[in-house]
């Protein structure tokens, strides 16, 4: 009964002190509704880093880039590396044992693609036919190109589909002609869909073509950039690493204390990687998330105590009028964990809102981290709890004579 | 009944030790009507503290009904003081964006009793504010408010009412208003203790102590205490109050 007052009593005043009530919920909700967005965020950024990564080498393979030296997409000395011809692949593919399947590529970063008239900056790829097999992507609709396509460096292209929804406008693009650069090319398959990758691409604005194509009729080269190599599983990596290296050594003619004009990385490599940048995140997103809970604590722990300040003369009338000591350290505390609750609750329900709008309207991976959402609730009514314990400690200690008098 | 024997109390203020009560014995019948009177910094509120168990004595003893207050524990204290003692204060004290009746409710808040509906409408009643129980403070007049606090000490039916100089900070008229509350208070049962540096307040106690530096110096029944309905009758036929209620 006398509780149940208290409680009541607790409640409709701070109802009545709504902006005092409002700042020390804010000081709550900006901590969990921050945690709560940083680890969504991160999340599905990691997730989707590491998928991406995952997919790209599954399996036994080992990927081959033209030139020395450096990280996968790191910069380059002296321009495009020439070295790596079509030829050097046909010997490793004939002489290493163990390599079941390749597929070269040849890319450009930007290129105009011309459709009736209307133009578009594309990323242009080529592929062989085998890519499908190797990369694991092939057509949602149509057919991949073929063998004899990449023999003859027909004038043919995939499309994804965001270029089906910009350039053709939504129709279907099979059987239609475009134009990349000067070449033109009838579309034959829309790619399966990808959507964007770990570096801000759109997977789906991509046109791949024969990887002869693209060599002979648009970059007019000989050269090719990288290649994919799918090795029987059970083989030794190592061994068709350094078989590898040996042949193209040899090959490119370099000699002893020149550095490799080519660099590989295998699934080990990757691992490694994949490895360290998850230790990243899980070093550092519960760092990120305790700071700011850490934070709106001290947010509610500081307003709690300018409350008891403000409120002297209050605390020392309830106590002449009966209250004891526990009565106003209970009192305390139920304002900073109902504060803290509700403003974590709040925080819960406008954080899943903006992740929903986020992942509606922006290409972020953003997953709900209901997990993690519902430790930073718990933490944070810790946090309140604990920083409600001091000021209801120094509210209940308070000498009712001398703030009577004040 | 209220017994004071060979009561001190000291504090430190600025780190110079004051005596604030010297030996004080004092004792109060059920029913008394006393007034405390003395300059400021005389004791008069460390005595009114010591009374309602809000400070303990340094020495002495306090028999407060049959119980010495020396014994009871801090919370034991706090229900005495919310059953048997209602408190108003000069500054009124009233718990600001809280209505009138919430404010005479506070204390029935921390009490132990069960049914509580009611108890406040009716303390209104008696200081004649029944029609402003959903006022705010800041919405009611200075005489008026201190009549909530008066609704607030009797809300729970003490036995006594203690009042730290509660007519200080209203005009003679309103403060004349309080005081015949208190008479009638009185002539209901009920002990009160009035504090007061003002002698024409003074006048309206049956008994008055007076206390200079921390001594009872003068502690004798007032000859033909006067009646503040009475004073104010007067004051609206003769428009001059000067005479009967020196400021």
């Amino acid at each position: 009964m006398r509780t149940r007052r208290l409680v009541g009593h607790g409640l409709r005043g701070m109802g009545r002190h709504r902006l005092r009530t409002f700042f020390m919920m804010l000081g709550t909700f900006m901590g969990v509704f921050a945690l709560t967005l940083v680890v969504a965020i991160g999340q599905g950024t990691r997730d989707s880093v590491l998928g991406n990564i995952e997919r790209m080498f599954a399996g036994s393979s080992i990927f081959l880039s033209a030139g020395g030296g450096g990280m996968m997409g790191g910069p380059r000395e002296g321009g495009p590396t020439t070295t790596l011809v079509m030829e050097d692949l046909e010997e490793i593919q004939a002489t290493v044992p163990g390599i079941r399947v390749y597929d070269p590529m040849i890319m450009a970063g930007s290129r105009e693609v011309v459709y009736q008239g209307k133009s578009s900056s594309v990323r242009v790829l080529g592929h062989s036919e085998r890519h499908e097999e190797v990369w694991d992507r092939g057509v949602s609709r149509g057919a991949f190109i073929g063998e004899s396509e990449v023999r003859s460096s027909a004038r043919v292209a995939l499309v994804g589909e965001t270029l089906v929804r910009e350039l053709f406008q939504g129709a279907d693009p099979i059987g239609l002609q475009l134009r990349i650069g000067t070449v033109p090319c009838d579309v034959i398959g829309v790619l399966d869909s990808m959507g964007i990758d770990p570096h801000g691409w759109d997977r789906d604005n991509e046109v791949l073509i024969p990887v002869t194509t693209m060599m002979r009729r648009v970059m007019n080269v000989d050269y090719v950039q990288s290649v994919k190599f799918l090795v029987e599983s059970g083989t030794d990596l190592d061994g068709v690493v350094l078989a590898i290296e040996g042949l193209l050594r040899e090959r490119h003619a370099l000699a002893e204390g020149v550095p490799n004009d080519f660099s590989m990385i295998t699934p080990v490599q990757v691992q490694e990687m994949v490895g360290s940048m998850n230790r990243i995140f899980t070093l550092f997103l519960p760092l990120l998330a305790g700071v700011s809970l850490l934070i709106g604590g001290i947010v509610v722990a500081n307003l709690m105590l300018m409350g008891v300040n403000e409120r002297r003369s209050e605390i020392g009338l309830r106590k002449a009028v009966g209250a004891r000591g526990r009565d106003i350290w209970v009192q305390f505390l139920l304002e900073s964990s109902l504060v803290t609750v509700v403003g974590g609750l709040l925080a819960l329900v406008v954080a899943a809102i903006t992740l929903g709008v986020i992942g509606r309207f922006m290409e972020i991976p953003s997953i709900m981290p209901w997990e993690a959402a519902f430790l930073g609730l718990g933490a944070a009514v810790a946090v309140g709890l604990l920083a409600g314990v001091a000021p209801a400690r120094r509210a209940s200690a308070l000498d009712p004579v001398a703030t009577l008098r004040e | 009944m209220i017994k004071l024997e060979q009561v001190n109390k000291s504090y430190r203020k600025d780190s110079v030790e004051v005596r604030a009560l010297h030996d004080v014995s004092l004792k109060i019948d059920a029913g008394e009507f006393v007034a405390v009177i003395g300059p400021s910094g005389s004791g008069k509120s460390t005595l009114m503290n010591v009374i309602g168990l809000l400070d303990r004595p340094d020495s002495g003893s306090y028999h407060l009904d049959d119980g010495e207050v020396a014994s009871f524990t801090s919370d034991e204290l706090a229900q005495i003081r919310n059953e048997k003692i209602g408190f108003v204060f000069q500054t009124f004290h009233l718990l600001p964006k809280t209505t009138a009746l919430e404010n005479v409710e506070l204390p029935l808040i921390y009490s132990s009793r069960g049914d509580i509906s009611g108890l406040g409408a009716q303390a209104l009643e008696r200081v004649g504010l029944k029609d402003r129980a959903q006022h705010l403070p800041s919405e009611l007049s200075g005489g008026q408010q201190q009549r909530v606090a008066i609704a607030r000490a009797l809300v729970n039916d003490p036995e006594m009412i203690l009042a730290d100089e509660p007519t200080g900070n209203l005009d003679t008229r309103s403060g004349l208003e309080i005081l015949a509350i208190f008479q009638e208070l009185n002539r209901a049962g009920k002990i009160v203790v009035l504090v007061t540096h003002d002698a024409a307040v003074a006048e309206m106690a049956h008994r008055i102590v007076e206390i200079v530096d921390g001594r009872i110096v003068r502690d004798k029944p007032v000859e033909e205490s006067k009646d503040a309905r009475e004073v104010i009758a007067n004051w609206a036929g003769s428009g001059d109050i000067s005479k009967e209620v020196a400021p």
